[in-house]
C-alpha cells in the first residue's frame, strides 16, 4: 500500500507536504499549534473544493478559467442576501444554483458556439467579474450574521473545523462520481481519447454540460466559504483563484493532457499550498515570497514528474 | 442472442440477421459507395474483401452506426432500422471490432471494455460484476493481465485483444470484425478463430474483413468482393478460389499477379563490401533485442513483421527517434551515434515515417513548404547558385536567421514535383488537399532533397492508391539505382517481394529470419512473421 | 433518406471539438466588430475622434499589442506564456533600479534585456526541464511576480528620464504616439521572421505538428528558447512604455496582461491550436479592445462595464469568425485518407 502510494502520481505532492511541514516546524515550532493548523485546514479546504472541480475539468482535457470569478460572484451574492436577512439555507441554495447556472453557461458557449474551453471561460471570467463590480459598485459587503461564519470557521464537536467537514463531504461525492458513475468515467474517457469516447457512444456535449455545471457549483461553494471566513465579500474574492487552482491540480499529479484525475493529489497539493503560506507567515517571512516559493514548487514538482515518467531525453514537450 | 457462456442454437429461419440494400455514400461531393448490397446470415461467417479505398470501411461504418448512408436501407431481422449513433447499433445487437484501436490508453481494461455500457445499479457502476465478466473473456482470448491494468501500458497485440474483448462481451447477434488480426501472432489468431467458430455455432452472424486471404479461406463461409465502391463478386467460399477472388479485387490493375510473375531481384554479391548501414546486436527499449542487419549501396532490403513486432520501432531506432541501449550502429563501417533526427539527417540517413498524418505532414503549410523543409541549396550539388539569395554562413542557417532562398527552393520543388509526379494545383496549395498518394510523394521529395545515403521507408504506400503506388515503387528503384541504400518496412509482403532483394522478418522484437526474395513465397514469409 | 441524420456522430463530435485546419488566421470577427463600434462611436461619442483621445487609445492598443505580438508567434508555435503579466512589472522595475539615472534609451534597452533574460528562464525550464509551457509559465508567473513584490516592497519606482516619458506621451503629427510606431516596427520584424526566415517556418511547423517537426529534424529546443526570449523581450519593451505612460513602475502595473494578450491574439483570429496566425489580426484586436474601453468611458458608462464588454467581444468575435469561415455549419471532418 505504501509502495503504491509512493510511486503514484501524487507522490510528489505528498512528499513535498511532509517535507514542508518538517522544515517549517524546525524553523519555528509554533507551526504545529492548533491555531495554525486549523487555519491551514480551513484555507486548504476551500482551495481543495475548487481544485476538485478543476481536476474533473482537466481530466476532460479542458480548462475552466472562470472559477475565480464564480467564487467572487457567489461570495457577493451570498453576502448581499444575508444582509437582507434571507434565511441561511435559502442563501446557500441560491448561491449554489447561481454557480451552477454560470457553469452551465460556460458549457453552452463550448457546445453551441464551438468555442474552445480556454476562450469560453476566459470570456465568462471577464463578464462575471464585470457583473460583480456592477452589483457591489466596488464596495465591500459585510456579513453580520455570526452564525454564518461559525459554519465555516467553527468546529464540529468542538474539534474538527466545519470547513474540513464540508471539504471531506465534497471529496467523497466527487470521488464517487468520478470513479463509480458512468458520468465520471466518461469524463476521463473524453479526456483520454476523444475519438474512442465518441465511438463508444458517449454524449460528449452532455458530459461537458455536467462537468462545467459541477465545477460552477463547487466554485460557488468555495466562494461562500471565503465570505464566511472573511466575514465580508467584494470583487477581489477569487481573483487569480483559477490559476492557483490549476497549479494545485497539476502539482497534485493530474496531467493537463487529460484522461486521468488525481483527486487525492489535488487535496494534498491544496494542503501544501496552505502550509507554505502559513509556514512563511510563522517564520516571519514576508508574504511577498509566497509566489516565489509556490512557483518554485510547481516547477520542481513538474520537472520531477517528467523524470518519473521517463520523459524522452531531448524529445521535449509532448513529442 | 449470444453471451459468453450461453449456447443457443438459432435456427436458420431464412431471414438474414442483417441486410443492407443499395447503400450509397458521398464524401465531399464524391460518391465512394455506389449502391452495395450485403446480407449477413445467422451462424455464417461472411468475408468482405477489397483493396484500400474499395469501400469496405465505409460500409461497415454504416452497418455499425458510425456513419449514416446517403441512400439505401438496413433491415435487422427483417425489420427496417436506422442507426443514429454507434450506441444504438450496439444496443440493437450489432457489435463491431474497429480497425483503428478505439481504446482509451489512460483507462484500465475493464473500464475500456464497458465504456459507454457500464453495468450500473441506481447510478453506481458494478465494478465487481464487470471485473468478473472481463476476467473470463480475457482468459478465453489468452490475455495475461488483470482487469485493472492500464491499457496504455500493454503491447499493441494485447491492446487489440482488449478491443476484441470489448466487442464480444455482452449481448449481440451480429459481429463485425475489421482486420482483427493485424497485430496478432499465430497463437492469438488461433484462439480468436476458436471463439469465432463458437460464436458461429451460437448463431451469430459474422462479417469478417481482412487482407489476409488465407485467413478468409480458412474461416469464412461466404465472400463478397468490393472494388471502387461497387460489389463485383459474391459467392460461397466453397465455390471459388483465391485467384478468382484476387482478380475480382484488382480488376484490370492486377499488379499483385503481375508482381508474382515479375522476376525477383536477386541478392547482390555484397560479401566483400562494407555495408552502408549496419546494426550489430542492437537492443532498444523494451521490445527490440539483438538486432543485426546490414544494407549496402544500391540495395533494397525489406523488413517484415506484424503490427507490434518491432518493425516500426526498429526504423525509429535507426533514425534516432528511439535510443539504442546496447550494440552498435555503423555507417560505412564506422560506429556512429545517431541519437536524434537532426544527427541522422546530418549523417545522410532519412526516415519516411509510418504515419504521415501524425509524424510527417504539416497540415498548415503548403505543399512546397512541406517539401523544401530543411532544404539547403548550399549543399545541393544540383542547385544553381545565385550569390545574392543563398546564404552560406552555416551558423546563421542553424540559428534560423538565414533568409529563405525562395528562388532556389522554387526550383528544387519544381524538379521534385516533376520527378515524382506530385499532383497538386500549385506549389501554394495546402497539403491537406492532396490525396494520400501525393502527400506521400511530397514527403518522399522532402527526403530526396536531403541527399541521403540511407533511406528508411516505413509503410511507404499505406493509404495510397494503386497508380501512385507504382510511381512510388519506381522512385524507390531509381534511388537504389543511384546508389542509395534502402530499407523498406512494410506489412504488405507483396510490396516487399516486389522491391527488396533480401527480407528480414521480425517477430516479437527479434529477427526471426533473413530470406532471399528469389527463393521465398508470400506464404512462407507470413508463416515466419506469425510464428 | 437520412438527411436528418448528420454525417456520422463520431465525425461530428470530432469536428466540434477539434476545429478544422485553418490555413490563415480568421480576422473577420475583428474587422466586423471594429467597423460596428466605429460607426457606433461616430454617432454617439464623436469626441472619440479628437486627436488627444485617439492618441491615448493608440497608446493603449500599442502597449497591449507589442506584448500580444510576441504572444501571437508563441501561440502559432503551440505554446503559451502566462508569465508576461509579471514581466510587464518586473522588467521596467529592474531597468529603473539599475539605470534610473542613465540615458533613456539605455533604460529601455535594459528593460528589454531583462525581459529577454526572464524569457530565457522560461525557455530553459521548458526545454531542459521538460515542463509543458502552460505549467512552466504559470510557475514563473507566481515566481516573477513575487520577485517584483519583494524588490519594490510594494512601492513605486519613479521615472525621471524624459525619453522614457516621451515614448508614450510624445506625439507625432499631434496624433500618433511613438509607442504605435514601435508596434509597427515590432510587427514588421515578426512578419519578416515568420515569412522570410527559416525560423518562421520552423515556428509554423512546430505549431502545426510538433511530432513531425521533431521527426524532420527541426531543433525544437532552439525554436522554443528563441520564442520565449522574444516574448520576454517584447514584454519588457511594452512594460517600459507603460511605465513611461504612468511615469512610475509598480510590480502589478499590468494586471491580467497575460489573459488580455491571449484574448487579443484569439480575437484577432489566430487559432489556439497553432500552425497559423495573423499579426494584423492581433493589432486589430488590440485596437478593438482599447477602443471599446475608451468608448465606454466617453459614452459615460460605468467603467465596470469594460469587463463585460471584453467578454462579449471575445465571444462575438470568435462566433463571427467561425460562421464566416464555414466552420460552424461544417460537419465534414471526415477525411478520405
Amino acid at each position: 500500500m505504501l509502495k503504491k502510494l509512493l510511486s503514484s502520481e501524487s507522490a510528489a505532492s505528498i512528499i513535498a507536504l511532509v517535507g514542508v511541514v518538517i522544515v517549517f516546524t524546525l524553523i519555528n515550532n509554533r507551526f504545529l499549534t492548533r491555531l495554525n493548523i486549523e487555519g491551514i485546514i480551513v484555507s486548504a479546504s476551500i482551495s481543495a473544493i475548487v481544485g476538485l472541480g478543476m481536476t474533473l475539468i482537466i481530466a476532460m482535457r479542458a480548462l475552466d478559467l472562470s472559477v475565480g470569478s464564480i467564487m467572487g460572484f457567489s461570495a457577493i451574492s451570498g453576502a448581499l442576501l444575508l444582509s437582507h436577512d434571507v434565511p441561511l439555507a435559502f442563501v446557500v441554495a441560491v448561491a449554489l444554483a447561481v454557480g451552477g447556472a454560470l457553469g452551465f453557461i460556460n458549457s453552452q458557449l463550448i457546445n453551441l458556439l464551438r468555442l474552445p474551453s480556454f476562450v469560453a471561460t476566459l470570456a465568462t471570467l471577464s463578464m462575471i467579474l464585470g457583473g460583480e463590480l456592477l452589483i457591489t459598485d466596488g464596495a465591500t459587503v459585510t456579513i453580520r450574521n455570526s452564525m454564518y461564519s461559525k459554519l465555516v470557521i467553527g468546529r464540529l464537536f468542538g474539534v474538527v473545523p466545519w470547513a474540513a467537514v464540508i471539504a471531506a463531504v465534497v471529496f467523497a461525492i466527487v470521488w464517487i462520481v468520478f470513479h463509480w458513475t458512468p458520468f465520471g468515467r466518461h469524463i476521463a474517457a473524453i479526456g483520454g481519447d476523444l475519438r474512442a469516447a465518441a465511438g463508444a457512444g458517449i454524449n460528449v456535449k452532455a458530459v461537458t454540460m455536467g462537468v462545467f455545471t459541477l465545477a460552477g457549483v463547487l466554485a460557488a461553494l468555495a466562494g461562500l466559504m471565503v465570505a464566511g471566513m472573511l466575514q465580508n465579500a467584494d470583487s477581489t474574492v477569487g481573483v487569480g483563484a483559477e490559476l492557483t487552482a490549476i497549479a494545485v491540480v497539476v502539482v497534485g499529479g493530474t496531467s493537463l493532457m487529460g484522461g486521468r484525475g488525481n483527486l487525492i493529489g489535488t487535496v494534498c497539493a491544496a494542503f501544501l499550498l496552505a502550509s507554505v503560506k502559513a509556514g512563511l507567515n510563522i517564520a516571519n517571512v514576508s508574504s511577498k515570497y509566497e509566489g516565489l516559493v509556490f512557483g518554485g514548487i510547481l516547477i520542481i514538482a513538474l520537472m520531477a514528474d517528467g523524470l518519473r515518467r521517463g520523459a524522452r531525453r531531448k524529445g521535449m514537450l509532448v513529442v | 442472442m449470444a453471451e459468453n457462456t450461453l449456447v443457443v442454437r438459432r435456427e436458420s429461419t431464412g431471414v438474414p440477421a442483417l441486410r443492407a440494400t443499395g447503400m450509397r455514400k458521398q464524401f465531399g461531393g464524391i460518391e465512394v459507395l455506389h449502391g452495395v448490397d450485403l446480407e449477413l446470415r445467422p451462424g455464417e461467417v461472411h468475408a468482405l474483401l477489397g483493396e484500400n479505398g474499395a469501400g469496405k470501411s465505409t460500409i461497415i461504418n454504416m452497418l455499425s452506426g458510425r456513419l449514416s448512408p446517403d441512400a439505401g436501407r438496413l433491415e435487422l431481422n427483417g425489420e427496417r432500422i436506422e442507426f443514429k449513433n454507434p450506441l444504438s447499433a450496439r444496443r440493437a445487437g450489432i457489435s463491431m471490432i474497429a480497425q483503428e484501436l478505439e481504446v482509451v490508453p489512460t483507462m484500465s481494461i475493464v473500464e475500456n471494455i464497458f465504456l459507454g455500457a457500464e453495468p450500473s445499479w441506481y447510478g453506481l457502476i458494478q465494478w465487481g460484476d464487470a471485473r468478473r465478466k472481463v476476467t473470463s473473456v480475457l482468459k478465453e482470448l489468452g490475455v495475461n493481465a488483470e482487469p485493472g491494468r492500464i491499457v496504455g501500458s500493454m503491447s499493441v497485440a494485447d491492446q487489440q485483444l482488449v478491443e476484441i474483448a470489448k466487442a464480444i462481451v455482452g449481448d449481440f447477434h451480429v459481429l463485425i470484425m475489421d482486420e482483427p488480426t493485424s497485430a496478432l501472432n499465430l497463437q492469438d489468431t488461433e484462439r480468436l478463430f476458436k471463439i469465432v467458430r463458437r460464436l458461429k455455432a451460437d448463431g451469430v452472424a459474422i462479417l469478417y474483413v481482412s487482407h489476409r486471404l488465407w485467413e478468409v479461406f480458412d474461416l469464412a463461409d461466404r465472400v463478397t468482393v468490393l472494388r471502387d465502391g461497387n460489389l463485383v463478386a459474391s459467392s460461397l467460399i466453397a465455390e471459388t478460389d483465391i485467384t478468382t477472388v484476387i482478380r475480382a479485387m484488382l480488376g484490370n490493375k492486377s499488379s499483385l499477379i503481375a508482381n508474382a510473375e515479375r522476376p525477383r531481384k536477386s541478392a547482390a554479391d555484397t560479401k566483400e563490401k562494407t555495408p552502408t548501414l549496419s546494426l550489430d546486436s542492437v537492443d532498444s527499449g523494451t521490445l527490440l533485442r539483438n538486432i543485426s542487419l546490414s544494407v549496402h549501396d544500391g540495395e533494397i532490403v525489406g523488413l517484415a513483421g506484424v503490427l507490434g513486432s518491432g518493425r516500426a520501432e526498429l526504423c525509429e531506432a535507426i533514425y534516432g527517434l528511439r535510443p539504442i541501449d546496447r550494440g552498435t550502429l555503423s555507417l560505412n563501417g564506422a560506429p556512429t551515434n545517431l541519437n536524434e533526427p537532426k544527427a541522422s539527417l546530418a549523417n545522410g540517413v532519412f526516415l519516411l515515417p509510418e504515419d504521415r498524418k501524425s509524424e510527417g505532414v504539416f497540415g498548415h503549410l503548403d505543399v512546397r513548404e512541406n517539401v523544401v523543409l530543411g532544404y539547403n541549396p548550399a549543399t545541393d550539388p544540383a542547385a544553381v547558385k545565385i550569390a545574392s539569395t543563398t546564404t552560406n554562413r552555416s551558423s546563421w542557417r542553424l540559428a534560423g536567421a538565414a533568409p529563405i532562398p525562395a528562388p532556389a527552393e522554387r526550383r528544387a520543388f519544381d524538379a521534385m514535383r516533376a520527378a515524382l509526379g506530385i499532383k497538386c494545383s500549385g506549389p501554394s496549395s495546402n497539403i491537406s488537399h492532396l490525396s494520400g498518394g501525393n502527400q506521400q510523394k511530397a514527403l518522399f521529395a522532402r527526403g530526396a532533397l536531403s541527399h541521403p545515403n540511407v533511406m528508411v521507408l516505413s509503410e511507404p504506400t499505406r493509404g495510397v492508391d494503386i497508380g501512385a503506388k507504382e510511381e512510388i515503387y519506381s522512385a524507390i528503384d531509381s534511388f537504389a539505382a543511384r546508389g542509395v541504400a534502402v530499407i523498406v518496412a512494410s506489412s504488405e509482403i507483396s510490396e516487399l517481394l516486389r522491391l527488396a532483394s533480401r527480407i528480414y522478418v521480425l517477430r516479437s522484437g527479434r529477427i526471426a529470419a533473413e530470406v532471399e526474395t528469389t527463393s521465398t513465397t508470400e506464404e512462407q514469409v507470413l508463416k515466419l512473421m506469425a510464428g | 433518406m437520412s438527411s436528418a441524420l448528420d454525417n456520422g456522430v463520431v465525425a461530428e463530435t470530432l469536428a466540434q471539438f477539434r476545429t478544422h485546419i485553418r490555413i490563415r488566421g480568421d480576422r473577420t470577427g475583428a474587422w466586423i466588430l471594429n467597423i460596428i463600434i466605429l460607426i457606433f462611436l461616430f454617432c454617439w461619442a464623436p469626441n472619440f475622434f479628437n486627436a488627444g483621445n485617439i492618441h491615448a487609445v493608440l497608446n493603449d492598443a500599442s502597449i497591449l499589442g507589442i506584448g500580444a505580438a510576441g504572444m501571437t508567434i508563441l501561440i502559432m508555435a503551440g505554446a503559451f506564456d502566462l508569465s508576461v503579466t509579471a514581466i510587464m512589472g518586473l522588467a521596467p522595475i529592474v531597468a529603473l533600479l539599475l539605470a534610473g539615472n542613465l540615458p533613456g534609451p539605455l533604460i529601455v534597452l535594459i528593460s528589454i534585456f531583462t525581459g529577454a533574460v526572464l524569457g530565457a528562464i522560461n525557455g530553459i525550464i521548458i526545454t531542459r526541464g521538460n515542463v509543458a509551457p502552460f505549467v512552466a509559465t504559470l510557475g514563473t508567473l507566481f515566481a516573477f511576480g513575487s520577485i517584483g513584490a519583494v524588490i519594490t516592497d510594494g512601492n513605486a519606482v519613479y521615472v525621471q528620464s524624459p525619453f522614457v516619458l516621451e515614448l508614450a506621451g510624445g506625439k507625432v503629427w499631434g496624433l500618433i504616439p511613438y509607442s504605435f510606431l514601435i508596434l509597427l516596427v515590432v510587427c514588421a520584424m515578426c512578419w519578416l521572421i515568420l515569412r522570410r526566415l527559416h525560423m518562421g517556418r520552423w515556428i509554423r511547423a512546430a505549431g502545426s505538428n510538433i511530432r513531425a517537426a521533431h521527426v524532420s529534424g527541426i531543433d525544437l529546443q532552439w525554436v522554443y528558447l528563441f520564442l520565449f526570449v522574444a516574448s520576454g523581450a517584447l514584454t519588457g519593451l511594452a512594460g517600459i512604455i507603460l511605465t513611461g505612460y504612468l511615469s512610475s513602475a509598480v510590480a502589478t502595473q499590468a494586471p491580467n496582461y497575460n489573459l488580455n494578450a491571449i484574448a487579443a491574439v484569439v480575437v484577432g483570429g489566430t487559432s489556439l491550436r497553432g500552425g497559423e496566425g495573423t499579426l494584423l489580426g492581433t493589432v486589430l484586436a488590440a485596437w478593438l479592445f482599447a477602443m471599446v474601453n475608451n468608448g465606454l468611458i466617453l459614452v459615460g458608462v460605468n467603467s465596470y462595464w469594460q469587463y463585460l464588454a471584453t467578454g462579449v467581444i471575445l465571444v462575438l468575435a470568435l462566433a463571427l469568425g467561425m460562421v464566416s469561415s464555414g466552420n460552424y455549419f461544417s460537419t465534414r471532418a471526415q477525411s478520405r485518407d
